[in-house]
């Protein structure tokens, strides 16, 4: 897989966060704070403070001033956007050197992003936080997580984000790690089903001149989207139809748990895919997850029906139920049927 | 409203499904009792009777209790495994008495498999007799399918397979398996979980409606028919406010039922649909309320779509 080509460098500042998302990536990590902040060297595509929730660090605008100090121009902060949602944090931030916010907003409205994140008032909060940024001068990216419970409400989010002056907006596929593999029957959408909307959404933002990404998901299933798939780190998991797919250099793949619990069937070899690469600097500020939680081997992933079915000759003859009579058995009706059926003897037909 | 009675003629059968909800029980419906519940649902101003079982092909007096639910108003449907109507002559000789709406229970094209789930073997072919044969009496013809594990991934090549051979066949009705009782409850390798069928029910109900044709499921969650949550048996009666009485033919006896809201989640509390949702039919150990999560569509448009279709 090719590399991340100019990515931003990410500075993590902790794991607290005062969310309680759904698909959270990182539950199960301890929540410790980074007390000796690494400053990277400055670079072309300068850097970002991920968390945890680094809005929530009363370090935040100190670090961003030191950054600028340093020599850094181009510097964001990956925020859910409620601890910046207070009077004056962002544009103490922007003061201090702050360029760019990138915000996650997971549906279209409080009821959807709420539930997400188990906060309510936090949609409220992150539209502050864009309003704010957005006075401000900074730019803001948006992140999107698909899951079962928002993708088909992706229709009105490219106005509400084109019409707020997002610059860019990327819908990311829930890695199935912390809760979202504790979770993911709830959390984890089934890919054929929930990227279609994915697609019509990204389609319709760009209608609109708001340039939309997806990350995630594999190259076979964005069809004419496949050069709006970001780069991450490293795949996730292939399945055995993938190896010679003539994309796969560039796709992402599919998270070994997923294939794991529904098989390979939604993936198909398609056409190599050329990323859009006149985008760079804008797919460069979604720097993803970050850390995550490790894989949990001890939860059992439910085998998909294919695989039951392998075993179909040797299943034998069904054990009959707890109540049945053999076939043969002496057939009671006629007046007997006054034991089971009283009502229909009773003389008060239809006032039951 | 459209209200429909059930009716269990017999409860034996020719077939031995892994998954039957209502096995032999030794009980039997005479024609005098049979018509004593035939007044009952006429005189309630329901809209019909389904005959079923068991296999209700088996009972004596099929043609004399769809006679005088006819006379008295009523619509006659039977739900059956087809294998006796497979034989030439009875398909013909129900319509001619007025029964001339027949669900076919089938629930896969894939011939072993079908055997493998009816427990006959050649019950596969019978079943393709039978479409045929009711196809050439003229009779309205449904296929019911129980989902289950063994055909969980291939619910929308069944409705290709059977579209394709008998295009008379207008409406799909898919009945997700009941784990807590009959023989799903002994034999647990057909309990699936709701995931596992997911996506081959969307492909299938697309097709057919893309088709022009109709289908119903029933004990499937909103959460995982959410595009078609108009055709769902229970909104349907939550929003219609309808109730169904069934005449069991063991120690249940007869059940009205006028509430179709079962099991939720916490996390229903957060969906749109809830209040139009059936929810989880049963707990068993496979069915699993951590998979029910809430959708945040608008329930108006899904109840003014049930309320505009006047089809029951």
């Amino acid at each position: 897989m090719a590399a991340r080509p100019a990515a931003r460098q990410v500075v993590p500042l902790g794991r607290a966060c005062d969310n309680a998302c759904v698909f959270c990536a990182q539950e199960g990590l301890p929540r410790e704070t980074v007390h000796d902040v690494v400053m990277p060297q400055p670079g072309a595509e300068g850097i970002t403070f991920v968390g945890g929730e680094p809005g929530s660090d009363p370090r935040l605008e100190g670090l961003v001033a030191r950054a600028r100090a340093a020599g850094h121009t181009r510097i964001g902060v990956q925020t859910n956007g409620r601890a910046l949602s207070a009077p004056g944090r962002i544009e103490a931030l922007a003061r201090a050197g702050l360029t760019d916010v990138h915000l996650s907003i997971h549906g279209p409205d409080a009821r959807v992003h709420d539930w997400h994140t188990g906060a309510p008032g936090s949609f409220d909060a992150a539209l502050q936080t864009l309003a704010a940024a957005r006075a401000a001068g900074l730019g803001v990216v948006v992140v999107t997580v698909l899951t079962r419970s928002s993708f088909r409400v992706l229709a009105p989010m490219p106005r509400l984000l084109a019409s707020r002056g997002v610059a860019a907006w990327c819908i990311d596929v829930p890695r199935w790690r912390g809760r979202a593999q504790t979770d993911a029957d709830r959390v984890v959408p089934r890919l054929a089903l929930a990227l279609p909307f994915a697609l019509h959404a990204i389609d319709a933002a760009e209608a609109l001149g708001l340039p939309a990404f997806v990350r995630g998901a594999p190259s076979c299933l964005l069809g004419p989207f496949a050069s709006r798939a970001l780069a991450e780190d490293e795949a996730r998991g292939f399945a055995e139809a993938c190896a010679t797919c003539p994309s796969k250099a560039t796709c992402t793949g599919v998270d070994t748990p997923y294939l794991a619990r529904f098989g390979a069937g939604e993936l198909t070899p398609c056409p190599a895919v050329a990323r859009d690469t006149r985008r760079a600097s804008l797919a460069a500020l979604f720097v993803g997850t970050g850390e995550m939680a490790p894989v949990r081997e001890d939860l059992a992933v439910h085998p998909p029906p294919e695989r039951a079915r392998v075993a179909l000759p040797v299943l034998g003859r069904p054990a009959p139920a707890h109540a049945e009579v053999p076939a043969g058995a002496p057939k009671q009706t006629g007046d007997a049927l006054k034991a089971i059926l009283p009502d229909l003897f009773a003389g008060k037909r239809g006032e039951r | 409203m459209a209200n429909i009675g059930y009716l269990q003629l017999v409860r034996h059968c020719n077939q031995y499904c892994r998954f039957c909800s209502n096995p032999a029980s030794g009980w039997m419906l005479d024609l005098e009792t049979a018509r004593r519940a035939v007044d009952d649902f006429a005189d309630r101003g329901y809209f019909g009777v389904i005959l079923t079982g068991g296999e209700p092909s088996l009972s004596p007096i099929v043609a004399d209790v769809t006679r005088h639910a006819v006379a008295r108003g009523l619509h006659v449907r039977m739900i059956t495994n087809g294998s006796k109507l497979a034989q030439p002559g009875l398909a013909a000789s129900y319509v001619e008495a007025g029964l001339r709406h027949f669900h076919v229970s089938i629930h896969s094209c894939r011939e072993e498999l079908e055997d493998f789930l009816t427990g006959v073997r050649g019950s596969f072919a019978l079943a393709m007799q039978a479409l045929e044969q009711l196809g050439a009496a003229g009779a309205t013809v449904n296929v019911n399918t129980v989902i289950n594990k063994l055909n969980a991934d291939h619910l929308d090549e069944n409705v290709r397979y059977f579209v394709g051979r008998f295009p008379f066949i207008g409406h799909f009705v898919w009945n997700n398996l009941d784990p807590s009782m009959g023989r799903a409850e002994t034999n647990r390798d057909t309990a699936h979980r709701l995931a596992d069928f997911e996506l081959s029910l969307a492909r299938a109900m697309r097709f057919l409606h893309k088709g022009g044709r109709t289908f119903r499921v029933e004990r499937v969650p909103l959460c995982y028919m959410t595009e078609f949550a108009h055709c769902s048996t229970e909104t349907r009666k939550i929003v219609k406010g309808e109730e169904r009485i069934v005449h069991f033919l063991d120690e249940k006896g007869t059940v009205r039922q006028t509430d179709f809201r079962h099991a939720k989640s916490d996390a229903c509390k957060a969906c749109t649909l809830d209040s139009i949702c059936g929810g989880l039919f049963e707990l068993g150990e496979h069915y699993d309320l951590a998979e029910l999560y809430p959708v945040f569509v608008p329930a108006e448009e899904i109840v003014r779509r049930i309320r505009e279709d006047q089809a029951p």
